[in-house]
C-alpha cells in the first residue's frame, strides 16, 4: 500500500495531448440526397457499431494521423479503448469494425465506388463530385 | 425451448447456401483471442480465484478461434471454440449461432450464446476487452456467467436526439451452475430469460439488466441425501427448506463516463433467490482509469455482501443415533453455505503495445471476514485464517 499515493498522483496528472486543437475533419458520404446532416452523436454511432442510418462506414487504419484526429474530435476515445471495444463487440457476436483504408486516395476511391458509404477526410480536402459532407468537426 | 437450436444451426451450416439464397456473397473470416495469465496469492493458508502461494499460469490462460461465415448481407453464421488451461473450465464450442440482421438497428441471434447480464459477462474470456487482469471477483466470479445458453437474443438500437438507446432481450435453455466453489450447492438451470437496457449520451453510459432463472433443478447428491433422510424421519418442513427447486433473479445497474484521457465505470449487482439455501448477494465495483497514450493506470474498489442464510436446526439431539446423524448433517451443510463478504482494492496497469497485443499487471488487496468464506477457499486446518491477502497478477492479451 506504500505506493498508493504515487498511484493516485498518476491518475490525476494530465497526459500530453497528441492532436492539435485546430485540426478539423470532414465526414463525407456517397449519397444521392445531399441534404443529409448528422449530429456528432449519430456519426459516433455509425462508426462504433451502433445504428448506421443505412450508411456503411469506412475508416483509416490504426496509427494514421487523420484517424487520431477523428478519434479525438468525433469518437472521443483513445485508440486502445476503441480496440478493446471492438474485441468485445466481435467476440460477443454484436458487430465488427468498419472496413479500413491506408491513404486519402484509397478513401476517396472507396467512397466513390460504394453507394451509401461514409468516411472521413482532413479538413480542406477537395471533394470530387458525388460526395457530400454530412458532418464537420469544429 | 427445446435443445434443438444448435442442431438446427448445424443443419443450416450443412445446407448448400449458395443455391438456396439468391445474390449470396460467400465470405469466411477467422479471428481469435488468447490470454496468458499468471498469479500468486500472498498467503499459504488459502486459495482465491484458484490462485495459491505459488505462481500459476494455468488458471485463466486460454486460446480461442472464431469463424464467421457471411451467407449474404443479412445472414451469417459464427462459431467460437475455446481451449482453457484452467481445471475449473471446460474447453469446447462456446458460441455457435445464426445471425439475422435486417438493418443496422435490429439483430437476431439464434443458437448457443452467452448471457449478457453484466457488461463483460459474455466476454469474460476476452481479456483484451477489459482493463483488469481479473474482472472483480465479487461481481464476475459467478459461474452462471461462464456457461452458455441455447436460445434467442434480440437487439434493437436507435438514436433519439443525441441519446443512443439499446434494448436487448434473450430467452433460452441453460445448463449451468449457480454458485461457484461450493460443490454442495450445484444446481442446473433449465430456463433463463432477461433484458438489457442501455443509454449513451456524449461520454456518459448507463446500462441496466435483469435476468430471471425460472427453473432450477437440484444436482447435488449431498443435498439429495439430506432431504431424503429428513423426509423419511418426518422433518418435512426442514426438508423443504433444503430442497433446491425454485428460481432466482439477477438485477444489474451500471453507469460510467469515458473521455479521451480517463474513465470511471461502476456496476452493481443483486442476486435474489427464492431458494432458502441460496439466499441473496449484493455486490459492486467502481473503477477509475487514466490513459497516458497507450498506457492505462486503473484503480478498482469492489465489495460483496451475502445475506445470512443459516437454516435453523430443529432436530433434537440424544434421542436416537439416526436423529443425531441427521442433526450433524444439517450442521455440516449449514457450515458449507457460502458467505462471500469481501472488500478489495485493485491497482493495475495495462499497456497496449499495439492494436492486437496488451500487457497487464495488477495487485488486489483482499479483506474478507473471519469465519466467512469471503470468496476464499480455506482448508479446515486453516480455519483461523484472517481472510486478508494480496493477489499479484500479470497477463498478456492477444487478439488476432
Amino acid at each position: 500500500m506504500r505506493f498508493l499515493p504515487l498511484f493516485i498522483l498518476t491518475l490525476v496528472v494530465s497526459p500530453p495531448k497528441i492532436v492539435h486543437a485546430r485540426e478539423g475533419v470532414l465526414v463525407v458520404a456517397n449519397l444521392a440526397d445531399s441534404s443529409l446532416v448528422l449530429s456528432k452523436s449519430e456519426i459516433r454511432s455509425v462508426f462504433m457499431g451502433g445504428s448506421t442510418k443505412g450508411l456503411s462506414p469506412v475508416e483509416f487504419v490504426p496509427g494514421s494521423y487523420i484517424r487520431k484526429v477523428f478519434n479525438t474530435r468525433v469518437i472521443g476515445l483513445p485508440e486502445a479503448r476503441i480496440q478493446s471495444f471492438w474485441a468485445q463487440m466481435r467476440f460477443s457476436g454484436r458487430s465488427s469494425p468498419p472496413v479500413s483504408v491506408d491513404s486519402i486516395d484509397e478513401m476517396l476511391l472507396f467512397l466513390a465506388e460504394h453507394k451509401a458509404s461514409v468516411g472521413y477526410l482532413p479538413e480542406g480536402t477537395s471533394l470530387p463530385k458525388g460526395l457530400t459532407v454530412i458532418y464537420e468537426s469544429i | 425451448m427445446p435443445k434443438y437450436i444448435t442442431t438446427v444451426v448445424f443443419i443450416i451450416l450443412a445446407m448448400p447456401m449458395t443455391s438456396a439464397i439468391a445474390g449470396t456473397k460467400d465470405e469466411l473470416a477467422f479471428s481469435g483471442f488468447a490470454r496468458v495469465v499468471g498469479g500468486q496469492l500472498s498467503t499459504n493458508e488459502a486459495s482465491y480465484a484458484n490462485y495459491d502461494n505459488s505462481w500459476s499460469f494455468s488458471e485463466d490462460s486460454l486460446i480461442a478461434l472464431q469463424a464467421d461465415y457471411a451467407i449474404n448481407t443479412q445472414f451469417s453464421i459464427s462459431a467460437q471454440g475455446i481451449l482453457h488451461s484452467g481445471s475449473d473450465r471446460d474447453s469446447g464450442l462456446d458460441w455457435l449461432y445464426l445471425t439475422y440482421q435486417p438493418s443496422s438497428s435490429w439483430q437476431f441471434n439464434v443458437g448457443r450464446l452467452r448471457i449478457p447480464v453484466l457488461n463483460y459477462s459474455d466476454v469474460i474470456d476476452v481479456g483484451f476487452s477489459y482493463p483488469w487482469v481479473n474482472a472483480p471477483e465479487q461481481v464476475y466470479s459467478r459461474r452462471i456467467f461462464y456457461s452458455g445458453y441455447e436460445g434467442l437474443n434480440v437487439r434493437y438500437q436507435t438514436h433519439l436526439g443525441n441519446v443512443g438507446i439499446g434494448i436487448e432481450g434473450y430467452w433460452g435453455d441453460f445448463d449451468g451452475e449457480v454458485f461457484s466453489g461450493q460443490e454442495a450447492f450445484e444446481v442446473d438451470i433449465n430456463d433463463i430469460y432477461g433484458a438489457v437496457f442501455s443509454l449513451n449520451y456524449k461520454g456518459f453510459q448507463f446500462r441496466s439488466s435483469i435476468a430471471r432463472i425460472s427453473e432450477v433443478v437440484d444436482n447435488s447428491v449431498q443435498i439429495d441425501q439430506l432431504v431424503g433422510g429428513l423426509t423419511s424421519a418426518g422433518f418435512d418442513e426442514l426438508a423443504s427448506k433444503f430442497r433446491l427447486d425454485d428460481g432466482l433473479s439477477v438485477y444489474v445497474f451500471g453507469a460510467g463516463y469515458i473521455s479521451l484521457d480517463w474513465f470511471v465505470n461502476a456496476e452493481a449487482m443483486s442476486v435474489d433467490s427464492d431458494l432458502d439455501v441460496l439466499s441473496g448477494i449484493t455486490s459492486y465495483y467502481l473503477t477509475v482509469g487514466r490513459y497516458y497514450n497507450s498506457v492505462l493506470f486503473h484503480a478498482t474498489i469492489a465489495r460483496s455482501r451475502q445475506d445470512e442464510n443459516s437454516i435453523e436446526n430443529t432436530i433434537p439431539v440424544g434421542v436416537s443415533p439416526l436423529l443425531d446423524v441427521l442433526s450433524t448433517s444439517v450442521d455440516t451443510i449449514n457450515a458449507l453455505f457460502p458467505t462471500d463478504d469481501l472488500d478489495s482494492l485493485t491497482l493495475g496497469l495495462r499497456w497496449d503495445y499495439n492494436t492486437h497485443l496488451a500487457f497487464k499487471t495488477e495487485v488486489s488487496f483482499l479483506k474478507g471476514k473471519e469465519g466467512k468464506t469471503s470468496l476464499f477457499y480455506v482448508a479446515l486446518e486453516n480455519a483461523d485464517f484472517d481472510r486478508r491477502a494480496s493477489l499479484y497478477q500479470v497477463g498478456v492479451e492477444w487478439v488476432f
